[in-house]
């Protein structure tokens, strides 16, 4: 099992049973090789999303954090890999048709739900449902992470899947999805789905 | 109510969970911010019937018991704490289990001798 984080977890976040993680960072060359690098980018403008997405390098995920026109840009571009969740998030109807069509996958996090009480988690409720149905429409390649900035915003993967099914998430395929997503950058074998390299095939 | 016959009675579920923090926490404190997040959640209509009560807790473990149908908002509602007084915690289940005898043999005693050299 996998999980998306934003710091570099340690020994005990191994304990909650996933056995890799991929890190977003600002800066991914500084992170250890144990995990999977992914790049965050956070820009203000498309001119800046440009700028910083020449940087990436090839082994790294490709997340992108900004307001709605950074992320309809975002998904325009194929090295970007996955809109990031953040408090403040927004997404409409057009962008969520358009990551299906570009294959960007879009980040749908608990952290954001443990940060917040009262009127504000309610109102991220009701977005999130309202999104979950957009995803479900378009069947759009979505993730469920704990998106954690540290450790204690982690939870176990279960519990994580079992709350985002009751907004109405279909988890078995934001499971697959993420499968999808990591074996990109992990498996040499695939190239897209449906087609892989059969290596211990012989004529 | 009390003098129910049996099959009007409500079927309970045990829900043996693990909080990861650093220090003890107080098992009063616990239980309030359990109903605080399930009345958070799910408001007071939809918190009625639940029948949660804290049936053991040794400052880190314990079993919590609810109604089976509302077993599934007691383990959002367990997911989404994060503070219990001033303690950051993790709160982790461990399983659910319908007696308690089975929960706290299953994962409290079984889990707590468990070890990675003997493959469990």
């Amino acid at each position: 099992m996998i999980d998306f984080v934003r710091f570099v977890p340690d020994s005990r976040a191994y304990n909650l049973g996933f056995e890799r993680f991929v890190v977003f960072s600002e800066n991914p060359s500084e992170l250890p090789d144990s995990v999977l690098k992914g790049y965050l980018i956070r820009a203000e403008n498309g001119k800046e999303l440009i700028e910083k997405l020449r940087r990436a390098k090839r082994n790294w995920m490709v997340g992108v954090i900004g307001d709605l026109k950074v992320i309809r840009s975002a998904v325009m571009r194929w090295r970007v890999d996955l809109i990031l969740d953040f408090p403040g998030r927004e997404m409409d109807y057009v962008t969520v048709k358009m990551a299906k069509e570009k294959d960007v996958a879009i980040e749908i996090s608990i952290s954001k739900f443990l940060n917040s009480e009262g009127l504000r988690r309610l109102r991220l409720v009701e977005e999130t449902i309202d999104l979950i149905r957009i995803v479900r429409k378009f069947d759009a390649p979505f993730v469920l992470t704990s998106g954690a900035s540290d450790f204690y915003e982690m939870r176990p993967k279960r519990q994580i899947m079992e709350f985002f099914e009751i907004l109405g998430a279909d988890v078995e395929r934001a499971e697959r999805w993420m499968e999808r997503l990591v074996r990109r950058y992990t498996d040499p074998n695939y190239i897209m789905d449906g087609l892989e390299i059969e290596e211990n095939f012989k004529f | 109510m009390k003098g129910l016959p049996p099959a009007l009675k409500r079927k309970k579920r045990y829900v043996a969970f693990e909080l990861i923090c650093e220090g003890v926490v107080d098992g009063g404190e616990f239980l309030s911010a359990l109903w605080n997040s399930m009345l958070s959640l799910f408001g007071e209509i939809g918190s009625a019937h639940c029948d949660i009560r804290l049936e053991m807790f040794d400052g880190r473990r314990g079993i919590v018991r609810c109604n089976r149908e509302a077993l599934k908002k007691v383990k959002v509602a367990l997911t989404l704490i994060s503070r219990v007084g001033e303690i950051r915690v993790i709160p982790k289940i461990l399983g659910v289990s319908g007696t308690i005898k089975k929960c706290r043999k299953k994962y409290l005693e079984v889990l707590r001798d468990a070890s990675a050299s003997d493959g469990i």
